[in-house]
């Protein structure tokens, strides 16, 4: 050994390199698991939760857009035949002029022949009409009733269109300052005021398009001859469907050769389900049914069946194995839409719109709040495990310190444990939050889950999960990481 | 202060150390100078409470006097930085424990190896040094052992292998036999005194065994915070009986 008797010499101590204090770290965590394996539980369990709630929304907010475009586009040449068939009522009319649908706009003034900028000014009459209404129907029962008594809806602004009333409710309002009417007040007064203005435009409006739609059809009858407009197109050939086509144009809707194809395939399904269910209630069909199939369906449930082999020889020769079959798919179709509208449409959350605006993730106030608290209690949990593994370890640290270890290379420790405790956390938990979010999701949804599945938004979501955790466990510990660099290393002498 | 003779190591001077405790003051050190040599071997001594341990830690750059002076060779320690502190521990002053403070997740080789990793020292190097040094020690064929798979006196002895391995000035050694069994203690004063008198190592030992202090130079006995008594061990040898007695 080497005497020391050299001079003294005292620099500054040098800084250990990241990569052999991470070793030092990881090496340290190998023999202490189960105090790093409950740590890292801690920011899996909030990471999960986390991921598996945004998961959920994503996945439900995709399967509604989606299959709201799949219905509507199963459904688009029954909508469009009712939208020239039928006249509709103001109220409908109203929603679609609050719609923003600019070409329902246009078509609008080329029907009624009504100026373009009238019908313009009228469409933002309606979207504010609704945006009002929805106002007051999200407000808290009690402070409407302190605002416009018991009124609801359009009756609203006939109540505050009174000049006493207004007088009023600017009073009342005075005294709820949390209460912000959008726009301001007097905006809203006014288009109280000049709220009958607008319904009697509306009625107008609704007159000419309604006179319009009767004259349109008193034209079509000539071509059809009486006969019901779905029953005739549904037998029509391609000339005479054109001919129809055109006289439906030349009225100023708009038809576009998809949309005719669409109403045409409808109206035939339509036609042959109807006659379909007729002839499948006659006694002697379902005599035939039930010698074949052992089953006594309701006719709407037969028509499931009949792309069954057997359902053809049932039914008999006047219908093609072709139709009976997309007659059949056709039903299946309606009856799988019904069913996805009660439960996975009807389940949008109230407050947000999700089928509208990609950006939205779609939760509700209180899940944000069930996140937060989520959050709040893995930091104080990770921020608690810290202090005891500080505690712990006070002999270790204070030792270490002797040996030559300055407080960065301390604290460095301590956040590299934690930054390894978050990354291992975070994406354990990504990932079970994920499969519990999909597995949840398939389970009340089926399959329309994994048609639509946003890959994209979802591995953005989970790669948030981790960076989430890795950043928790790091903040949560940098107050035990600064405690345990400020140890004294005297400590190292203490005897328990 | 004159020039100091170069063979001097660590002096206090006047050293005070108040500090508060609840409501009172405690007086820890009231003005206690001592100077220390090169290649001396010096037993602090004194009851608890006496300001040996704070004594003890002022001379390891662990604590700072609240009033007086500590210089390492002739370096104020007041005046260093934390980093500096932190240099001055690392490859000046070797540490050992009573209770051996061991990082219980490393092998013995690790343990040695650790300061040498704080100092910059090259792995394949440190780990040459750190064999060579668990061989000094009598534990060669153990270095890939955890702390938990060796005895006490074993775990010291990798305690010893640690604290020499940036050639440190001085050695520091809190109770070092006090958790070991008489025997084990008695090698582990063999490896202290071969390494003062052959490699000249500078050691000062804090202990209440008597084993130890035959073979230290110098013994200070401390109490109610002031040096009692210093003396030459030759003359504590005659008055061992005396000592034990007023010990």
């Amino acid at each position: 050994m080497a005497t020391a008797l050299a001079p003294i010499e005292i620099r500054p101590q040098t800084a250990i390199p990241a990569r052999k204090a991470l070793r030092l770290v990881v090496r340290g965590l190998g023999h202490r698991r189960l105090r790093a394996g409950l740590t890292t539980l801690v920011v899996l369990g909030a990471v999960a939760f986390f991921t598996m709630v945004i998961a959920e929304s994503l996945l439900l907010t995709a399967a509604r857009r989606g299959v709201a475009a799949e219905i509507a586009d199963h459904r688009a040449g029954n909508a469009w035949l009712a939208h020239v068939l039928a006249p509709g009522s103001p109220t409908l009319l109203t929603a679609r002029l609050s719609s923003s649908d600019t070409a329902f706009l246009a078509e609008l003034s080329r029907v009624t022949t009504i100026p373009e900028n009238e019908i313009a000014a009228l469409a933002a009459d309606a979207r504010r009409e609704r945006d009002y209404v929805d106002f007051f129907a999200r407000m808290e029962l009690s402070k409407r009733v302190v605002l416009v008594r018991l009124h609801e809806g359009t009756a609203i602004f006939a109540y505050l269109a009174v000049a006493e009333h207004a007088e009023r409710f600017r009073g009342a309002l005075a005294e709820m300052p949390s209460i912000r009417i959008p726009g301001g007040v007097e905006p809203l007064l006014v288009f109280a005021r000049t709220h009958a203005d607008f319904l009697g435009h509306l009625d107008a409006t609704h007159r000419a398009w309604s006179v319009r739609l009767a004259t349109l059809s008193q034209n079509l009858a000539t071509l059809t001859g009486g006969e019901t407009t779905v029953a005739w197109l549904a037998r029509a050939d391609e000339a005479s469907a054109q001919r129809w086509a055109d006289i439906v144009r030349a009225a100023g809707f708009s038809l576009s050769p998809d949309t005719l194809d669409r109403a045409r395939r409808f109206a035939g399904i339509e036609t042959d389900r109807a006659a379909l269910l007729t002839h499948l209630a006659q006694p002697t069909v379902r005599e035939a049914w039930h010698r074949t199939f052992h089953n006594r369906l309701a006719p709407e449930a037969m028509l499931v069946e009949l792309d069954r082999p057997d359902a053809a020889a049932v039914v008999g020769s006047k219908w093609s194995p072709a139709t009976l079959a997309a007659v059949a798919a056709d039903t299946r179709y309606a009856r799988q839409f019904a069913h996805l509208e009660a439960t996975l449409l009807r389940a949008t959350p109230p407050s947000a719109a999700p089928l509208s605006g990609a950006s939205n993730i779609g939760l509700r106030p209180r899940e944000w709040f069930l996140l937060g608290i989520s959050l709040l209690v893995c930091f104080v949990g990770i921020t608690n495990a810290m202090l005891m593994a500080v505690t712990e370890r006070f002999r270790e640290i204070a030792t270490m310190k002797c040996l030559g270890a300055t407080d960065g290379f301390v604290l460095k420790q301590f956040l590299l444990e934690a930054a390894v405790h978050g990354s291992v956390g975070g994406a354990l938990g990504a990932l079970a939050g994920l499969s519990l979010g999909v597995a949840k999701t398939a389970l009340l949804h089926g399959d329309r889950t994994f048609v639509y599945f946003p890959t994209g938004p979802i591995a953005l979501a989970a790669t948030g999960a981790v960076a989430i955790g890795v950043l928790l466990a790091t903040l949560a510990s940098l107050y035990p990481s600064w405690a345990a660099a400020h140890m004294a290393p005297m400590e190292a002498m203490r005897i328990e | 202060m004159s020039a100091a003779a170069p063979n001097i190591l660590v002096r206090a001077h006047n050293v005070q150390k108040t500090y508060r405790r609840g409501a009172e003051l405690v007086h820890a050190l009231r003005g206690v100078s001592l100077e220390i040599h090169r290649t001396e071997y010096v037993c602090l001594m004194g009851p608890s409470g006496s300001g040996k341990s704070t004594f003890f830690n002022m001379v390891g750059g662990l604590d700072s006097p609240t009033g007086g002076r500590v210089f390492m060779d002739e370096v104020d320690m007041a005046q260093l930085n934390a980093r500096e502190l932190a240099f001055l521990r690392c490859r000046k002053i070797g540490y050992i424990f009573q209770s051996y403070n061991l990082s219980s997740v490393m092998t013995a080789l690790d343990n040695v190896m650790l300061p040498m990793l704080f100092a910059g020292v090259h792995a394949d190097d440190a780990r040459r040094r750190a064999l060579a040094l668990l061989d000094r020690v009598g534990l060669d064929g153990r270095a890939f052992h955890r702390p938990k798979e060796l005895s006490g006196g074993q775990q010291q002895r990798v305690a010893i292998a640690r604290a020499l391995a940036n050639r440190p000035a001085l050695l520091l050694c809190d109770e070092p036999t006090a958790n070991l069994d008489w025997q084990t203690g008695r090698e582990i004063h063999q490896i202290l005194l071969e390494l003062n008198q052959r490699d000249g190592v500078t050691i000062v030992c804090a202990t209440h065994d008597h084993e130890m202090l035959s073979v230290s130079t110098r013994m200070v006995w401390l109490s109610d915070g002031r040096i009692e008594r210093v003396a030459n061990s030759k003359d504590v040898a005659l008055t061992k009986a005396t000592l034990e007695v007023r010990e």
